[in-house]
């Protein structure tokens, strides 16, 4: 098996796109682009925008690799809970610290994300690191064993 | 056919990268007052459609004294 055809496999295109479509809507919507209800935060920042193209793109890719080294039985351990580690800390990190509503609806208690708010660049690049890592591991080198 | 050993995801290594991230981020932000509250967002206390978006800062801690009113968008 070459090392550059997975992007030839269906398997690949499917979970890449699904992954695509899916976490791009979860992250328009927390980014309030999408023409839905979502929470009251303030206008989103450019860098904003940009970590979730980028930590979109890595988990996308990412999701795509990961089901093409399934399909050949090679996928390196660990990668899949770390790309849900990274999904679920970069949606933290694009939460408007401001909206509390979210926490008081779902869990009933007056939890406020506001003491999370100096650290959202911390966490974002904490999101982009292990992404960056998951992707360099799924990757497939020349010597790749089906 | 030689059989390469499963890779593993380095959990250790990231685990490590990331409480130097913690220690070094922590250490900046949290000794300089004005980072610190500059990155603070804005609590969900500004209220009403007219300035819940447009409070910053230190302004949004006490109901939007400073809150600029949002022209109506067309």
């Amino acid at each position: 098996m070459s090392h550059a055809l997975f992007y030839r496999e269906r398997s690949f295109w499917i979970a890449c796109l699904g992954a695509l479509v899916a976490l791009g809507t979860v992250f328009l919507w927390q980014l309030g682009v999408l023409p839905v209800w979502s929470p009251t935060r303030m206008p989103p920042e450019t860098s904003e925008y940009m970590f979730a193209a980028v930590l979109l793109l890595l988990l996308s890719v990412s999701a795509g690799l990961y089901m093409w080294h399934r399909e050949h039985k090679s996928c390196p351990i660990g990668t899949g809970k770390a790309s849900g580690i990274a999904g679920i800390v970069g949606a933290i990190a694009l939460i408007c610290p401001a909206c509390t509503v979210i926490p008081i609806t779902l869990l009933g208690a007056s939890v406020s994300l506001s003491v999370l708010g100096p650290f959202m660049p911390l966490l974002r690049i904490v999101a982009l690191l292990i992404a960056t890592v998951t992707l360099v591991l799924l990757w497939p080198r020349k010597h790749h064993h089906a | 056919m030689d059989v390469a050993a499963p890779k593993r995801f380095p959990w250790l290594a990231v685990a490590l990268a990331v409480v130097g991230l913690v220690i070094g981020y922590t250490s900046v932000v949290l000794t300089q007052e004005e980072a610190f509250a500059a990155s603070r967002s804005c609590p969900n206390t500004c209220k009403g459609d007219d300035c819940k978006k447009t409070c910053t800062g230190e302004d949004c801690a006490h109901d939007c004294p400073g809150c600029k009113k949002q022209e109506p968008t067309s």
